[in-house]
């Protein structure tokens, strides 16, 4: 059993090392490297402790059983104060040690001032997908955040209903998005990529679906990407489009915004699709964006997301031009 | 299937009632210590199921055996059910047989009471299952948090039920409790002072403290969810002025002293099983007592453990921290005082000694996740996770579970006359042993490889396909563990009684009375003289008294 | 609830009064709870508290009533520990009819309060407090209404009235938990 519980933690680590797992183990921030340490830290401490005790309860167990010929009573001793007081007195002192570290480990993650160059995002949780706002850049997307790499990023949390958590395990541990109240939180990422995560607080029906994707862009592509998004949506051509564009006008926009130019409105239920397909999924961060899953979506969102907050009923002509009009929001 | 009751010489007017009616309307402890084991092995099969349709879900990425919802009303009541309708009411009917027995009573000091309190739980278990049928389960987890419960979000009537069959719960274990600190202050043998009380007697004692102090303020929780639901009111709503985190601090004020009672009278178990078959006295007697009484009070000071992520200010963080380890140190003391028990004892390793060594062994496990847990950035990263999962399955599966267990096969002949099989029951064990390893270790990885708890479905390619697979084979040998239990026990029920009185070479005073005990359990009130009559009568010169005096 | 005959109990304090110790204190986590839902949400809400005197009239009469009626429950309880049955019978019954006064007065109280439980958070939380407590109050007057019967069907003497104490411990409890939200609620 004690080999057992050894031989499965090397294996996850192992596994966690190679693996594409979103672990903090696998750290691309100074945050999550510092929760990493001190988590090698305790877990080497747990293991001491439990093959103490563990051996010795095997020792007694093998040395102590009850020969079938000696009938005797056991010695009756009732305890031993010296052995008592030792074994109070040393869990306390890790007790310190682990208030000791966790004090650091907090002071060493906290989140630091506000400069004035730090990027501010708001982050607002929906059922069931991630608004992302940059207010100081006009920008409003979802479920896809990008961030400049090594630079500090001030994030506020809010909740439009109920009370979810961001987890990107591999960027910063998690901090609930409570509705009512304002939680903040801080990232940082050191190594270009993309990361994932997903709310962590049960929130409803499709709490499975509500993923996270963090890219952690190079300065340069993240300034594309800002440019790109700073742009009106393109502007329909073809017939197909046209239509496309008028269903969507009429239907979609009493919960999607899609900005020809004019600011930004955030207000609405459902993501913002100015710039749909500059996203690499959807729904959630669950599923690939392409024509095809689009399609899927359109003509029953149900089916791929059952309990989704969006209900329309389309004709198929009107999902051929819709998606011929929004393949065009890069 | 009931265990039959008394010898015939021994029985009285009440007993001679027709079998189901004298069952429904009895009010002999020993009778409704019964009735609370087997309706809560009845919770158990359904949870048990409950958890196997959440692994068969799980054993897959993308799997479609359940639908989003049937999943969150399955892991909900499976929560729901094994901590209220299976661990709870086993202790209690452990401690209604009990108590009284090994206190030398003759029955509970409100007996009327102790049926109403099981009528109750019984009643208030049903209530809940009838939400299957009538539209829809509770979906929102064991600890419903607010404001997802509100009816804006969840709009069928699960959360009544839920929160209706809650207050029942609440109410039926409230006067149980009462009745059992009543009793255990009042009814003890003469010479049968606090510290000479077997520890299952303390265990419970202490139990019985938590429950009635800390159920208000979940019944108070409660309350207010029912009439923001039904009146309107927004204690939860806050657009109306209404606080969204009040509702957590309510539920885990009741929610982590609720633990400890659910561990406690699994420990008190353990401390009774181990020095009968290492033939010795237990080790630090005092020590472990007054363990037991620092747990129940430091239980109602680190709630907020299970807040870490909610944005508090630093110094409560922590403060909960700190208090939280600081539990590790009397649950430390009560671990190596069992192992000071067994230490150059003459171990005897029948398998109600088999589960309180695996009680030991996996309860380590899990304690040691509960510190990780405690350890407020590491916190940051594994709670919600299935860190946390394993974490409460090694206390409550591997630690309560275990000891409950130890303590069926272990007062099995005293309350049926029979002993259960001890060749299927060490398969039994070690099916249970293993499987319970394969599903809750593999959780621990899959924690720290970043699965959160509570999804119904997960895409493969984050490394957590094996493990769940693991996982769910698992759940199947722990499900043909139990399901070689009841063969267990219906070959053992359906053999002839030997009636035993003593059939471990106990040491307490339910082991003199015969199997089953009569229904006025002693014949004379018994004075005691030390923590263990029994011994001090089979070993004069040796007897506990002497160097008590 | 009779309790089973047993050679002596171990402590001295009978088990009937022990019972309703221990019920009394779960009862006061309760209320304690309840108190602490009201701190925590009144923070939230500009609600300001009524202290003008004539707001208070009804709540202060009715603390008037409720010490008036402890204070008659007192008397009474005494009496029958000196055997004076008919001052125990003519007690509990001026104290149940401050006890349906005070119940009265509550309910006035609260629709002059102008609040409605589905105001808002605030409205809810007066509610709940002052219902809960009013309930209390009724199983207070059932339970001393019940010993009124039993006193007028001669069930208590000197030494045999344990339920009169009972009762009476119950009043003294309803009575101190209503000083204390009187305080929370209109003073502080
Ligand atoms: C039987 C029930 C039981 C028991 C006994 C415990 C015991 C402990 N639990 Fe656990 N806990 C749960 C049931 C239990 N827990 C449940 C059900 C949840 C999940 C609720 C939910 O979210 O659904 C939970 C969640 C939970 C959390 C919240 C996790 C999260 O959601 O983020 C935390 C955090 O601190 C925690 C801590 C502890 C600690 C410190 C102990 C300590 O009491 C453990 C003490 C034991 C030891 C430490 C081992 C033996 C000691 C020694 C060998 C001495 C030397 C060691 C040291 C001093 C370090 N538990
Ligand atoms: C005492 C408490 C207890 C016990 C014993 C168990 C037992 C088990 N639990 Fe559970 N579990 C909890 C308490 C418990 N659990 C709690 C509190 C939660 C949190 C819920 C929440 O998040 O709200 C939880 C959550 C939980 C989850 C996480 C769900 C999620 O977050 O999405 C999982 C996942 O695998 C799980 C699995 C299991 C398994 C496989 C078992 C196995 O041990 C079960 C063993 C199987 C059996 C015992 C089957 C017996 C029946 C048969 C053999 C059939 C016989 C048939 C007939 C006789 C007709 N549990
Ligand atoms: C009733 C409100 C509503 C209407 C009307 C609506 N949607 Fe949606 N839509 C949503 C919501 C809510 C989501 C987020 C669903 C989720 O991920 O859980 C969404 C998501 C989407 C997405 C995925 C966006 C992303 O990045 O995840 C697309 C694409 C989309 N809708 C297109 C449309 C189109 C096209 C129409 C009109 C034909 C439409 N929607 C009408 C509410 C609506
Ligand atoms: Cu959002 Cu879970
Ligand atoms: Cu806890």
């Amino acid at each position: 059993m004690l080999r057992k519980f050894g031989v499965l933690v090397s294996l996850a680590f192992l596994l966690s090392s190679c693996q594409t797992s979103p672990t903090f183990l696998n750290p691309a921030s100074t945050t999550a490297s510092h929760e990493a340490r001190l988590y090698w830290i305790i877990l080497v401490m747990a293991l001491v402790v439990f093959v103490l005790v563990e051996g010795g309860l095997l020792w007694t167990v093998i040395r102590d059983r009850k020969r079938p010929e000696d009938i005797a009573p056991a010695p009756q001793f009732h305890g031993n104060t010296r052995l008592e007081v030792t074994w109070t007195v040393i869990p306390i002192l890790l007790v310190i040690v682990l208030f000791v570290m966790t004090v650091q480990t907090m002071s060493a993650v906290a989140q630091p001032e506000a400069q004035t160059d730090d990027l501010n995002v708001r982050i607002v949780g929906h059922r069931w997908w991630w608004e992302y706002d940059y207010p100081d850049l006009g920008i409003v997307t979802a479920n896809e955040l990008h961030i400049p790499v090594g630079k500090v990023v001030q994030v506020s949390l809010e909740s439009v209903d109920v009370i979810h958590s961001f987890w990107v395990p591999q960027l910063s541990g998690k901090t609930d998005v409570i509705p009512g109240q304002h939680n903040t939180m801080w990232l940082k990422g050191d190594k270009v990529g993309v990361y994932t995560g997903q709310c962590a607080e049960f929130c409803g029906t499709e709490h499975a679906l509500m993923r996270i994707h963090v890219f952690v862009d190079s300065q340069a592509d993240y300034d594309a990407w800002v440019a790109n998004q700073l742009r009106a949506a393109t502007q329909p051509q073809s017939e197909d489009e046209l239509a496309g564009y008028d269903t969507v006008a009429n239907t979609c926009v009493s919960c999607h915004s899609i900005n020809v130019g004019e600011v930004t409105d955030n207000a609405k239920s459902g993501p913002n699709l100015t710039h749909l397909f500059s996203r690499t999924t959807f729904a959630g961060g669950t599923y690939p964006l392409n024509e095809e899953n689009l399609r899927r979506w359109l003509e029953d969102t149900q089916e791929l997301k059952p309990d989704s907050n969006m209900q329309i009923t389309l004709l198929p002509e009107e999902i051929d031009q819709i998606i011929a009009f929004l393949t065009l929001l890069k | 299937m009931m265990v039959e009751q008394a010898q015939p010489i021994l029985q009285t007017r009440k007993n001679r009632l027709p079998g189901l009616v004298s069952w429904l309307t009895t009010v002999d402890h020993k009778r409704i210590g019964l009735l609370y084991l087997y309706s809560a092995f009845f919770f158990f099969i359904l949870g048990g199921i409950e958890a196997l349709l959440m692994r068969i879900q799980l054993a897959l990425p993308e799997n479609k055996f359940l639908s989003p919802d049937t999943y969150n009303q399955v892991f909900t009541m499976h929560g729901t059910t094994m901590i209220f309708l299976v661990v709870m009411p086993m202790a209690t009917g452990f401690g209604n047989y009990l108590v009284p027995l090994m206190i030398g009573a003759r029955d509970m000091a409100f007996p009327k009471l102790n049926s109403l309190s099981f009528w109750t739980f019984l009643f208030g278990g049903a209530f809940m299952y009838s939400s299957f049928l009538l539209g829809g389960a509770p979906n929102n987890g064991w600890f419903s948090y607010a404001p997802l419960t509100e009816k804006l979000y969840s709009p069928t009537h699960g959360m009544e039920f839920w929160s209706m069959g809650i207050l029942l719960l609440g109410f039926a274990t409230t006067i149980g409790s009462i009745n059992f600190i009543v009793t255990i202050i009042q009814l003890r043998a003469p010479g049968m002072s606090l510290l000479k009380m077997p520890l299952f007697v303390w265990t419970s004692f202490v139990t019985s403290f938590l429950a009635v102090f800390s159920l208000p303020s979940l019944t108070t929780a409660v309350l207010l969810l029912l009439l923001d639901r039904q009146l309107g009111a927004h204690f939860y709503n806050v657009t109306e002025g209404g606080n969204a985190l009040l509702w957590q601090h309510l539920f885990w004020f009741f929610g982590h002293p609720e633990v400890y009672i659910l561990i406690l009278p699994a420990m008190g178990i353990v401390s009774m099983v181990i020095p009968t078959f290492s033939g010795k006295p237990l080790f630090g007697y005092s020590a472990v007592v007054f363990s037991a009484i620092a747990i129940g009070f430091l239980g109602f000071t680190v709630w907020a453990h299970h807040m870490f992520a909610t944005g508090m200010p630093d110094t409560a963080l922590l403060f909960f921290s700190a208090d939280s380890f600081l539990i590790g140190v009397p649950t430390g003391v009560k671990i190596f005082a069992w192992l000071g028990t067994m230490w150059r004892g003459k171990l005897r390793f029948t398998v109600p000694m088999l589960f309180s060594i695996g009680f030991i062994s996996m309860f380590l496990i899990g304690g040691l996740d509960g510190i990780h847990l405690a350890v407020v950035p590491v916190d940051w990263q594994i709670t919600d996770s299935y860190y946390v999962v394993a974490h409460l399955h090694y206390v409550l599966f591997g630690g309560a579970i275990f000891g409950l267990f130890s303590g069926v096969y272990y007062w099995f002949p005293k309350m049926s006359g029979r002993r259960l099989s001890e060749s299927i029951g060490k398969r039994h064990f070690w099916l249970m042993f293993i499987g319970m390893n394969m599903v809750f270790m593999p959780m621990h990885i899959l924690g720290i490889l970043g699965m959160p708890r509570r999804i119904y479905t997960y895409s493969s390619g984050a490394g957590w396909d094996i493990w769940n697979f693991v996982e769910t084979i698992g759940a199947g040998i722990i499900a043909v563990s139990f399901l070689i239990f009841l063969i267990n026990y219906v070959v053992t029920i359906r053999s002839v009684p030997t009636h035993e009185a003593d059939p471990w070479d106990g040491t307490t005073l339910e082991w003199m009375i015969p199997s089953p005990p009569p229904v006025y359990n002693f014949a004379e009130i018994p004075s005691v003289r030390s923590l263990r009559p029994l011994w001090d009568e089979k070993h004069p010169e040796l007897a506990d008294w002497r160097d008590d005096a | 609830m009779s309790s089973v005959t047993h050679p002596q109990p171990m402590s001295s304090i009978s088990t009937g009064r022990l019972a309703l110790f221990v019920t009394l204190g779960t009862e006061s986590v309760f209320f304690a709870t309840l108190l602490v839902a009201y701190a925590a949400l009144r923070g939230q809400v500009n609600w300001d508290i009524p202290h003008t005197l004539s707001r208070l009239t009804i709540p202060l009469v009715n603390t008037g009533i409720l010490l008036i009626s402890a204070m008659m429950v007192w008397w009474s309880s005494r009496a029958i520990r000196r055997g004076q049955a008919s001052s125990l019978r003519s007690g509990l019954l001026v104290s149940v009819l401050l006890g349906l006064c005070f119940v009265a007065g509550q309910i006035i109280e609260f629709n002059q309060a102008g609040l409605r439980i589905d105001d808002q958070a605030f409205g809810g939380v007066f509610f709940t407090l002052i219902g809960f407590h009013a309930l209390h109050m009724l199983a207070g007057v059932f339970f001393l209404g019940l010993n009124l019967v039993r006193a007028n069907l001669g069930d208590f003497s000197v030494d045999r009235h344990e339920a009169v104490e009972l009762g009476s411990g119950f009043w003294y409890y309803v009575t101190a938990v209503w000083v204390v939200l009187f305080l929370a609620l209109y003073i502080l």
